[in-house]
Protein backbone atom coordinates (compact mmCIF):
# COMPACT_ATOMS: atom_id res chain seq x y z
CA UNK A 1 0.00 0.00 0.00
CA UNK A 2 1.26 3.46 -0.90
CA UNK A 3 1.71 6.21 1.65
CA UNK A 4 2.10 9.95 1.19
CA UNK A 5 2.79 12.61 3.79
CA UNK A 6 0.23 15.40 3.49
CA UNK A 7 1.60 17.61 6.25
CA UNK A 8 4.42 17.74 8.77
CA UNK A 9 5.31 20.39 11.33
CA UNK A 10 7.47 19.11 14.17
CA UNK A 11 5.74 16.09 15.70
CA UNK A 12 2.42 16.94 14.01
CA UNK A 13 1.71 15.11 10.77
CA UNK A 14 -0.92 13.76 8.37
CA UNK A 15 -0.27 10.57 6.39
CA UNK A 16 -2.53 9.19 3.65
CA UNK A 17 -2.49 5.46 2.79
CA UNK A 18 -4.11 3.85 -0.25
CA UNK A 19 -3.82 2.89 -3.92
CA UNK A 20 -2.60 -0.59 -3.02
CA UNK A 21 -1.53 -2.25 -6.31
CA UNK A 22 -2.13 -5.69 -4.74
CA UNK A 23 -5.74 -4.90 -3.77
CA UNK A 24 -8.33 -7.18 -5.43
CA UNK A 25 -10.22 -5.29 -8.18
CA UNK A 26 -13.58 -6.12 -6.62
CA UNK A 27 -12.70 -4.11 -3.51
CA UNK A 28 -13.28 -0.35 -3.88
CA UNK A 29 -10.16 1.73 -3.39
CA UNK A 30 -10.12 3.71 -0.14
CA UNK A 31 -7.80 6.26 1.40
CA UNK A 32 -6.95 5.87 5.08
CA UNK A 33 -5.66 8.89 7.00
CA UNK A 34 -3.46 8.90 10.09
CA UNK A 35 -3.06 12.14 12.06
CA UNK A 36 -0.19 12.10 14.56
CA UNK A 37 0.55 14.74 17.16
CA UNK A 38 2.86 14.55 20.18
CA UNK A 39 3.26 10.79 19.86
CA UNK A 40 -0.49 10.08 19.70
CA UNK A 41 -2.21 9.02 16.49
CA UNK A 42 -5.77 9.03 15.19
CA UNK A 43 -6.79 6.76 12.33
CA UNK A 44 -9.61 8.09 10.14
CA UNK A 45 -11.77 5.52 8.34
CA UNK A 46 -9.48 2.48 8.82
CA UNK A 47 -11.07 0.64 5.87
CA UNK A 48 -12.60 -2.79 5.36
CA UNK A 49 -11.35 -6.15 6.61
CA UNK A 50 -9.99 -7.03 3.16
CA UNK A 51 -7.46 -4.19 3.22
CA UNK A 52 -6.54 -4.60 6.90
CA UNK A 53 -3.38 -6.70 6.28
CA UNK A 54 -1.92 -4.21 3.78
CA UNK A 55 -2.96 -1.21 5.85
CA UNK A 56 -1.49 -2.37 9.16
CA UNK A 57 1.70 -3.47 7.40
CA UNK A 58 2.10 -0.04 5.80
CA UNK A 59 1.22 1.81 8.99
CA UNK A 60 3.51 -0.13 11.34
CA UNK A 61 6.44 0.38 8.96
CA UNK A 62 6.20 4.07 9.91
CA UNK A 63 4.43 4.44 13.27
CA UNK A 64 4.38 2.55 16.57
CA UNK A 65 1.11 0.63 16.87
CA UNK A 66 0.63 1.74 20.47
CA UNK A 67 0.56 5.39 19.33
CA UNK A 68 -2.90 4.78 17.87
CA UNK A 69 -5.18 6.08 20.60
CA UNK A 70 -8.17 7.17 18.53
CA UNK A 71 -10.05 5.96 15.50
CA UNK A 72 -12.92 7.68 13.71
CA UNK A 73 -15.52 6.02 11.53
CA UNK A 74 -17.04 8.84 9.46
CA UNK A 75 -20.13 6.69 8.92
CA UNK A 76 -21.29 3.07 9.04
CA UNK A 77 -20.30 1.66 5.65
CA UNK A 78 -18.23 -1.58 5.51
CA UNK A 79 -15.46 0.01 3.41
CA UNK A 80 -15.12 2.61 6.18
CA UNK A 81 -14.75 0.36 9.19
CA UNK A 82 -15.49 -3.36 8.90
CA UNK A 83 -11.88 -3.88 10.05
CA UNK A 84 -12.55 -2.19 13.41
CA UNK A 85 -12.54 -5.49 15.35
CA UNK A 86 -9.18 -6.46 13.85
CA UNK A 87 -7.68 -3.09 14.80
CA UNK A 88 -9.00 -3.50 18.31
CA UNK A 89 -7.24 -6.89 18.53
CA UNK A 90 -3.86 -5.34 17.74
CA UNK A 91 -4.29 -1.95 19.41
CA UNK A 92 -5.92 -3.26 22.58
CA UNK A 93 -8.96 -2.14 24.53
CA UNK A 94 -7.59 1.35 25.17
CA UNK A 95 -8.35 2.33 21.56
CA UNK A 96 -11.13 4.95 21.44
CA UNK A 97 -13.34 4.32 18.41
CA UNK A 98 -15.47 7.39 17.66
CA UNK A 99 -18.64 7.06 15.59
CA UNK A 100 -22.02 8.74 15.30
CA UNK A 101 -24.35 7.89 18.20
CA UNK A 102 -26.72 6.69 15.49
CA UNK A 103 -24.42 3.90 14.38
CA UNK A 104 -22.72 2.54 17.50
CA UNK A 105 -25.11 -0.39 17.95
CA UNK A 106 -25.06 -1.09 14.21
CA UNK A 107 -21.25 -1.03 14.14
CA UNK A 108 -21.25 -3.59 16.96
CA UNK A 109 -22.10 -6.08 14.19
CA UNK A 110 -18.49 -5.55 13.00
CA UNK A 111 -17.07 -5.75 16.52
CA UNK A 112 -19.38 -6.89 19.27
CA UNK A 113 -16.61 -7.08 21.88
CA UNK A 114 -15.64 -3.43 22.05
CA UNK A 115 -17.32 -0.18 23.02
CA UNK A 116 -17.65 2.87 20.77
CA UNK A 117 -17.40 6.52 21.73
CA UNK A 118 -20.69 8.02 20.50
CA UNK A 119 -20.33 11.35 18.68
CA UNK A 120 -23.27 13.73 19.19
CA UNK A 121 -24.90 15.28 16.11
CA UNK A 122 -23.05 18.58 16.53
CA UNK A 123 -19.67 16.77 16.48
CA UNK A 124 -16.92 16.94 19.08
CA UNK A 125 -13.27 17.75 19.65
CA UNK A 126 -10.61 15.08 20.15
CA UNK A 127 -7.48 16.12 22.04
CA UNK A 128 -4.52 14.54 20.26
CA UNK A 129 -1.05 15.10 21.70
CA UNK A 130 -2.12 18.50 23.07
CA UNK A 131 -3.83 19.65 19.85
CA UNK A 132 -7.52 19.83 19.03
CA UNK A 133 -8.91 17.78 16.15
CA UNK A 134 -12.43 18.90 15.25
CA UNK A 135 -15.11 16.39 14.29
CA UNK A 136 -17.69 18.26 12.22
CA UNK A 137 -21.20 17.23 11.16
CA UNK A 138 -21.69 16.07 7.57
CA UNK A 139 -25.06 14.39 8.05
CA UNK A 140 -26.88 13.15 4.94
CA UNK A 141 -23.63 13.39 2.98
CA UNK A 142 -24.23 10.59 2.36
CA UNK A 143 -25.15 8.81 5.61
CA UNK A 144 -27.70 10.34 8.02
CA UNK A 145 -25.05 10.11 10.77
CA UNK A 146 -21.89 11.34 9.04
CA UNK A 147 -18.81 13.37 10.05
CA UNK A 148 -15.87 15.25 8.57
CA UNK A 149 -12.62 15.99 10.42
CA UNK A 150 -10.75 19.29 10.48
CA UNK A 151 -7.28 20.03 11.77
CA UNK A 152 -6.67 23.80 12.16
CA UNK A 153 -2.88 23.32 12.40
CA UNK A 154 -2.51 21.28 9.22
CA UNK A 155 -5.49 23.11 7.62
CA UNK A 156 -6.66 19.80 6.20
CA UNK A 157 -10.29 18.71 6.01
CA UNK A 158 -11.01 14.97 5.83
CA UNK A 159 -14.37 14.88 4.06
CA UNK A 160 -15.32 11.18 4.04
CA UNK A 161 -17.44 10.46 0.96
CA UNK A 162 -17.82 14.15 0.05
CA UNK A 163 -15.48 14.70 -2.88
CA UNK A 164 -15.18 10.96 -3.47
CA UNK A 165 -14.31 9.93 -7.01
CA UNK A 166 -14.27 6.57 -8.73
CA UNK A 167 -10.95 6.99 -10.52
CA UNK A 168 -9.76 4.04 -12.67
CA UNK A 169 -6.47 2.57 -11.42
CA UNK A 170 -4.62 3.54 -14.60
CA UNK A 171 -5.65 7.19 -14.17
CA UNK A 172 -4.23 7.52 -10.66
CA UNK A 173 -0.79 9.07 -11.09
CA UNK A 174 -0.54 10.44 -7.56
CA UNK A 175 -2.69 10.99 -4.49
CA UNK A 176 -3.68 14.47 -5.70
CA UNK A 177 -6.06 15.95 -8.26
CA UNK A 178 -3.90 17.33 -11.06
CA UNK A 179 -6.58 18.28 -13.58
CA UNK A 180 -9.75 19.47 -11.84
CA UNK A 181 -12.00 19.68 -14.91
CA UNK A 182 -10.93 16.20 -16.02
CA UNK A 183 -11.58 14.91 -12.49
CA UNK A 184 -15.24 16.05 -12.48
CA UNK A 185 -16.21 13.12 -14.67
CA UNK A 186 -15.11 10.71 -11.92
CA UNK A 187 -17.12 12.55 -9.22
CA UNK A 188 -20.33 13.60 -10.96
CA UNK A 189 -22.25 10.31 -10.96
CA UNK A 190 -21.12 9.43 -7.46
CA UNK A 191 -22.41 12.68 -5.95
CA UNK A 192 -25.67 12.67 -7.93
CA UNK A 193 -26.46 9.18 -6.69
CA UNK A 194 -24.83 8.81 -3.26
CA UNK A 195 -25.61 12.25 -1.83
CA UNK A 196 -29.29 12.56 -0.96
CA UNK A 197 -29.75 16.07 0.48
CA UNK A 198 -29.13 19.41 -1.26
CA UNK A 199 -30.04 21.21 1.99
CA UNK A 200 -27.35 19.26 3.88
CA UNK A 201 -24.87 20.00 1.09
CA UNK A 202 -25.64 23.74 1.35
CA UNK A 203 -25.24 23.70 5.16
CA UNK A 204 -21.99 21.72 5.00
CA UNK A 205 -20.47 23.98 2.34
CA UNK A 206 -21.51 27.07 4.35
CA UNK A 207 -19.85 25.57 7.46
CA UNK A 208 -16.55 24.51 5.88
CA UNK A 209 -16.28 27.73 3.85
CA UNK A 210 -15.57 29.47 7.18
CA UNK A 211 -12.46 27.28 7.68
CA UNK A 212 -8.96 27.79 6.32
CA UNK A 213 -8.46 24.71 4.18
CA UNK A 214 -5.27 23.90 2.28
CA UNK A 215 -6.30 20.33 1.48
CA UNK A 216 -9.57 18.47 1.27
CA UNK A 217 -9.09 14.70 1.52
CA UNK A 218 -12.00 12.36 0.66
CA UNK A 219 -12.10 8.66 1.52
CA UNK A 220 -12.21 7.58 -2.16
CA UNK A 221 -10.35 9.03 -5.12
CA UNK A 222 -7.90 11.92 -5.03
CA UNK A 223 -7.06 14.76 -2.65
CA UNK A 224 -7.81 18.40 -3.52
CA UNK A 225 -5.20 20.99 -2.63
CA UNK A 226 -4.68 24.71 -3.08
CA UNK A 227 -7.17 26.39 -5.41
CA UNK A 228 -8.77 23.04 -6.22
CA UNK A 229 -10.38 23.08 -2.76
CA UNK A 230 -12.47 26.14 -3.65
CA UNK A 231 -13.08 24.77 -7.16
CA UNK A 232 -14.43 21.61 -5.60
CA UNK A 233 -16.75 23.46 -3.17
CA UNK A 234 -18.04 25.65 -6.02
CA UNK A 235 -18.61 22.60 -8.19
CA UNK A 236 -20.37 20.74 -5.35
CA UNK A 237 -22.90 23.59 -5.10
CA UNK A 238 -23.85 23.01 -8.75
CA UNK A 239 -24.45 19.25 -8.50
CA UNK A 240 -28.02 17.99 -8.84
CA UNK A 241 -27.85 16.15 -5.51
CA UNK A 242 -30.11 13.09 -5.21
CA UNK A 243 -31.20 13.48 -8.82
CA UNK A 244 -30.80 9.96 -10.20
CA UNK A 245 -34.44 8.87 -9.85
CA UNK A 246 -34.99 7.12 -13.18
CA UNK A 247 -35.19 3.67 -11.58
CA UNK A 248 -38.65 4.31 -10.05
CA UNK A 249 -40.35 4.76 -13.39
CA UNK A 250 -38.41 1.84 -14.90
CA UNK A 251 -39.59 -0.43 -12.08
CA UNK A 252 -43.17 0.79 -12.45
CA UNK A 253 -43.12 0.06 -16.18
CA UNK A 254 -41.64 -3.40 -15.60
CA UNK A 255 -43.62 -4.63 -12.62
CA UNK A 256 -46.94 -2.87 -12.15
CA UNK A 257 -50.19 -3.84 -13.83
CA UNK A 258 -51.60 -1.01 -15.91
CA UNK A 259 -54.89 0.10 -14.41
CA UNK A 260 -57.33 1.02 -17.17
CA UNK B 1 12.36 -12.45 4.60
CA UNK B 2 12.24 -15.54 6.82
CA UNK B 3 9.41 -13.99 8.82
CA UNK B 4 7.50 -13.27 5.58
CA UNK B 5 7.63 -16.85 4.29
CA UNK B 6 6.64 -18.08 7.78
CA UNK B 7 3.61 -15.76 7.76
CA UNK B 8 2.60 -16.90 4.29
CA UNK B 9 2.88 -20.54 5.41
CA UNK B 10 0.74 -19.78 8.44
CA UNK B 11 -1.80 -17.93 6.25
CA UNK B 12 -2.10 -21.09 4.11
CA UNK B 13 -2.41 -23.18 7.28
CA UNK B 14 -5.29 -20.97 8.40
CA UNK B 15 -6.97 -21.47 5.01
CA UNK B 16 -6.54 -25.26 5.38
CA UNK B 17 -8.15 -25.08 8.82
CA UNK B 18 -11.06 -23.05 7.37
CA UNK B 19 -11.52 -25.68 4.66
CA UNK B 20 -11.50 -28.58 7.16
CA UNK B 21 -13.91 -26.70 9.45
CA UNK B 22 -16.33 -26.24 6.56
CA UNK B 23 -16.05 -29.96 5.73
CA UNK B 24 -16.63 -30.97 9.38
CA UNK B 25 -19.75 -28.79 9.60
CA UNK B 26 -21.12 -30.20 6.36
CA UNK B 27 -20.51 -33.83 7.51
CA UNK B 28 -22.11 -33.20 10.92
CA UNK B 29 -25.09 -31.61 9.17
CA UNK B 30 -25.42 -34.66 6.87
CA UNK B 31 -25.57 -36.87 9.96
CA UNK B 32 -28.19 -34.63 11.60
CA UNK B 33 -30.12 -34.58 8.32
CA UNK B 34 -30.17 -38.41 8.30
CA UNK B 35 -32.20 -38.30 11.54
CA UNK B 36 -34.59 -35.62 10.29
CA UNK B 37 -37.58 -38.01 10.35
CA UNK B 38 -36.68 -39.62 13.66
CA UNK B 39 -39.40 -37.69 15.52
CA UNK B 40 -42.11 -38.84 13.14
CA UNK B 41 -40.89 -42.43 13.27
CA UNK B 42 -40.75 -42.54 17.06
CA UNK B 43 -44.28 -41.10 17.24
CA UNK B 44 -45.45 -43.82 14.81
CA UNK B 45 -43.82 -46.43 17.09
CA UNK B 46 -45.53 -44.93 20.13
CA UNK B 47 -48.98 -45.07 18.48
CA UNK B 48 -48.33 -48.63 17.28
CA UNK B 49 -47.42 -49.68 20.83
CA UNK B 50 -50.62 -48.11 22.20
CA UNK B 51 -52.73 -49.91 19.59
CA UNK B 52 -50.88 -53.17 20.30
CA UNK B 53 -51.58 -52.75 24.00
CA UNK B 54 -55.30 -52.31 23.30
CA UNK B 55 -55.24 -55.45 21.14
CA UNK B 56 -53.38 -57.30 23.92
CA UNK B 57 -56.09 -56.23 26.38
CA UNK B 58 -58.78 -57.55 24.05
CA UNK B 59 -56.87 -60.88 23.78
CA UNK B 60 -57.05 -61.46 27.58
CA UNK B 61 -54.55 -64.09 28.82
CA UNK B 62 -53.23 -64.61 25.25
CA UNK B 63 -52.10 -60.98 25.20
CA UNK B 64 -50.23 -60.78 28.52
CA UNK B 65 -46.75 -61.17 27.01
CA UNK B 66 -47.52 -58.80 24.10
CA UNK B 67 -48.70 -56.18 26.57
CA UNK B 68 -45.38 -56.37 28.44
CA UNK B 69 -43.49 -56.13 25.15
CA UNK B 70 -45.43 -53.02 24.07
CA UNK B 71 -44.69 -51.32 27.39
CA UNK B 72 -41.00 -52.01 26.80
CA UNK B 73 -41.40 -50.55 23.31
CA UNK B 74 -42.69 -47.30 24.82
CA UNK B 75 -39.59 -47.09 27.01
CA UNK B 76 -37.48 -47.37 23.86
CA UNK B 77 -39.61 -44.66 22.22
CA UNK B 78 -38.89 -42.46 25.24
CA UNK B 79 -35.15 -43.06 24.71
CA UNK B 80 -35.46 -42.13 21.03
CA UNK B 81 -37.24 -38.89 21.97
CA UNK B 82 -34.52 -37.97 24.46
CA UNK B 83 -31.83 -38.72 21.87
CA UNK B 84 -33.66 -36.61 19.30
CA UNK B 85 -33.91 -33.70 21.74
CA UNK B 86 -30.19 -34.01 22.58
CA UNK B 87 -29.36 -34.02 18.87
CA UNK B 88 -31.43 -30.87 18.27
CA UNK B 89 -29.35 -29.08 20.92
CA UNK B 90 -26.16 -30.53 19.47
CA UNK B 91 -27.15 -29.35 15.99
CA UNK B 92 -27.78 -25.71 16.92
CA UNK B 93 -24.63 -25.69 19.07
CA UNK B 94 -22.60 -27.09 16.15
CA UNK B 95 -23.88 -24.32 13.86
CA UNK B 96 -22.95 -21.66 16.43
CA UNK B 97 -19.50 -23.15 17.08
CA UNK B 98 -18.67 -23.47 13.39
CA UNK B 99 -19.68 -19.83 12.76
CA UNK B 100 -17.53 -18.65 15.68
CA UNK B 101 -14.61 -20.87 14.59
CA UNK B 102 -14.83 -19.59 11.00
CA UNK B 103 -14.81 -15.98 12.24
CA UNK B 104 -11.73 -16.63 14.39
CA UNK B 105 -10.01 -18.46 11.52
CA UNK B 106 -10.75 -15.60 9.13
CA UNK B 107 -9.25 -13.24 11.68
CA UNK B 108 -6.24 -15.55 12.00
CA UNK B 109 -5.75 -15.60 8.22
CA UNK B 110 -5.94 -11.79 8.03
CA UNK B 111 -3.38 -11.45 10.86
CA UNK B 112 -1.04 -13.86 9.06
CA UNK B 113 -1.57 -11.93 5.81
CA UNK B 114 -0.69 -8.78 7.74
CA UNK B 115 2.52 -10.44 8.98
CA UNK B 116 3.48 -11.46 5.44
CA UNK B 117 2.79 -7.99 4.09
CA UNK B 118 4.69 -6.33 6.94
CA UNK B 119 7.72 -8.47 6.11
CA UNK B 120 7.59 -7.26 2.50
CA UNK B 121 7.10 -3.61 3.47
CA UNK B 122 9.89 -1.06 3.17
CA UNK B 123 10.46 -0.16 6.81
CA UNK B 124 10.85 3.51 7.75
CA UNK B 125 10.94 3.02 11.54
CA UNK B 126 12.42 -0.35 12.55
CA UNK B 127 11.32 -0.17 16.21
CA UNK B 128 7.75 0.65 15.18
CA UNK B 129 7.78 -2.21 12.66
CA UNK B 130 9.03 -4.66 15.33
CA UNK B 131 6.32 -3.49 17.75
CA UNK B 132 3.68 -3.83 15.04
CA UNK B 133 4.82 -7.35 14.19
CA UNK B 134 4.65 -8.39 17.84
CA UNK B 135 1.14 -6.92 18.19
CA UNK B 136 -0.02 -8.76 15.05
CA UNK B 137 1.58 -12.03 16.23
CA UNK B 138 -0.14 -11.72 19.62
CA UNK B 139 -3.49 -11.03 17.94
CA UNK B 140 -2.90 -14.04 15.66
CA UNK B 141 -2.16 -16.28 18.67
CA UNK B 142 -5.34 -15.12 20.38
CA UNK B 143 -7.37 -15.75 17.22
CA UNK B 144 -5.79 -19.20 16.96
CA UNK B 145 -6.64 -20.03 20.59
CA UNK B 146 -10.23 -18.90 20.05
CA UNK B 147 -10.51 -20.98 16.85
CA UNK B 148 -8.85 -24.05 18.41
CA UNK B 149 -11.14 -23.96 21.47
CA UNK B 150 -14.24 -23.87 19.25
CA UNK B 151 -12.91 -26.51 16.88
CA UNK B 152 -12.17 -28.89 19.77
CA UNK B 153 -15.76 -28.46 20.95
CA UNK B 154 -17.02 -29.08 17.42
CA UNK B 155 -14.96 -32.28 17.23
CA UNK B 156 -16.36 -33.37 20.60
CA UNK B 157 -19.84 -32.77 19.16
CA UNK B 158 -19.00 -35.00 16.17
CA UNK B 159 -17.95 -37.74 18.62
CA UNK B 160 -21.13 -37.28 20.62
CA UNK B 161 -23.15 -37.51 17.43
CA UNK B 162 -21.45 -40.86 16.74
CA UNK B 163 -22.37 -42.04 20.26
CA UNK B 164 -25.99 -41.02 19.68
CA UNK B 165 -26.06 -42.88 16.35
CA UNK B 166 -24.76 -46.00 18.11
CA UNK B 167 -27.43 -45.65 20.79
CA UNK B 168 -30.15 -45.34 18.13
CA UNK B 169 -28.84 -48.50 16.47
CA UNK B 170 -29.06 -50.28 19.83
CA UNK B 171 -32.66 -49.11 20.17
CA UNK B 172 -33.35 -50.47 16.67
CA UNK B 173 -31.85 -53.85 17.60
CA UNK B 174 -33.77 -54.00 20.89
CA UNK B 175 -36.96 -53.12 18.99
CA UNK B 176 -36.18 -55.88 16.48
CA UNK B 177 -36.01 -58.33 19.40
CA UNK B 178 -39.42 -57.12 20.60
CA UNK B 179 -41.01 -57.46 17.16
CA UNK B 180 -39.66 -61.04 16.86
CA UNK B 181 -41.13 -61.89 20.25
CA UNK B 182 -44.48 -60.37 19.28
CA UNK B 183 -44.44 -62.51 16.09
CA UNK B 184 -43.77 -65.62 18.27
CA UNK B 185 -46.62 -64.66 20.60
CA UNK B 186 -48.85 -64.13 17.55
CA UNK B 187 -48.31 -67.74 16.43
CA UNK B 188 -49.80 -68.94 19.71
CA UNK B 189 -52.53 -66.31 19.96
CA UNK B 190 -55.23 -68.22 18.03
CA UNK B 191 -57.91 -65.79 16.78
CA UNK B 192 -55.69 -62.80 17.73
CA UNK B 193 -52.83 -63.96 15.52
CA UNK B 194 -53.57 -61.65 12.54
CA UNK B 195 -53.72 -58.58 14.75
CA UNK B 196 -50.46 -59.38 16.60
CA UNK B 197 -48.74 -60.36 13.34
CA UNK B 198 -49.74 -57.04 11.82
CA UNK B 199 -48.17 -55.26 14.84
CA UNK B 200 -44.94 -57.27 14.44
CA UNK B 201 -44.77 -56.57 10.68
CA UNK B 202 -45.44 -52.84 11.10
CA UNK B 203 -42.80 -52.64 13.79
CA UNK B 204 -40.28 -54.38 11.50
CA UNK B 205 -40.99 -51.73 8.86
CA UNK B 206 -40.30 -48.95 11.38
CA UNK B 207 -37.12 -50.70 12.53
CA UNK B 208 -35.90 -50.89 8.92
CA UNK B 209 -36.49 -47.13 8.66
CA UNK B 210 -34.48 -46.61 11.85
CA UNK B 211 -31.62 -48.80 10.59
CA UNK B 212 -31.56 -46.95 7.30
CA UNK B 213 -31.28 -43.60 9.17
CA UNK B 214 -28.38 -44.94 11.24
CA UNK B 215 -26.63 -46.34 8.12
CA UNK B 216 -26.78 -42.92 6.41
CA UNK B 217 -25.68 -41.13 9.58
CA UNK B 218 -22.82 -43.59 10.16
CA UNK B 219 -21.32 -42.73 6.78
CA UNK B 220 -21.36 -38.99 7.59
CA UNK B 221 -20.16 -39.58 11.17
CA UNK B 222 -17.22 -41.68 9.93
CA UNK B 223 -16.27 -38.89 7.53
CA UNK B 224 -16.61 -36.36 10.37
CA UNK B 225 -14.35 -38.49 12.59
CA UNK B 226 -11.74 -38.61 9.81
CA UNK B 227 -12.03 -34.84 9.27
CA UNK B 228 -11.65 -34.35 13.04
CA UNK B 229 -8.45 -36.39 12.90
CA UNK B 230 -7.12 -34.20 10.05
CA UNK B 231 -8.18 -31.05 11.94
CA UNK B 232 -6.38 -32.21 15.09
CA UNK B 233 -3.18 -32.78 13.10
CA UNK B 234 -3.50 -29.37 11.41
CA UNK B 235 -4.19 -27.65 14.72
CA UNK B 236 -1.17 -29.31 16.31
CA UNK B 237 1.01 -28.37 13.36
CA UNK B 238 -0.32 -24.78 13.33
CA UNK B 239 0.29 -24.50 17.08
CA UNK B 240 3.87 -25.65 16.56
Amino acid sequence: MKCVELFRQGNHSWLAFGQDPAKPDAVIDTTQIVITSGGQSMLLDPGGSEIFPAMIAALTARLPIDSIQHMLLSHQDPDVGSSVGLWRRVCGDSLNVHASWMWTSFLAHFDGDGAFVPIPDEGSVVRLGGRDIHILPAHYLHSPGNFSVYDPVARILFSGDIGAALVPADKRRSFFVEDFSGHIGYMQGFHERWMPSAAARDAWVAMVSRLDIDMLAPQHGLIFRGDDVKRFLDWLMTVQIGSDLSSFEKAAQRSFRVVA
Amino acid sequence: MKHGSGSRRRAHAAEDLEEATGALLSQCMSAFHAFEELGELSEDMRILSLNAELAAGRAGRAGVAVRALTQYTRQLVGQLNRLRSDMDGLKSDTYGLSAAAMKALQELRLMHDAGAKAAAEQVIDQAAADDGRRAVDTAAQEAFQAAAERLHRMMAHADELGTHAKRIRQVAEQSAGISTNIAIEAAAAGPHEPEFRNVADTMKRYINGLRSMVDSADQAVNQAVETSRVLSVRLASARA
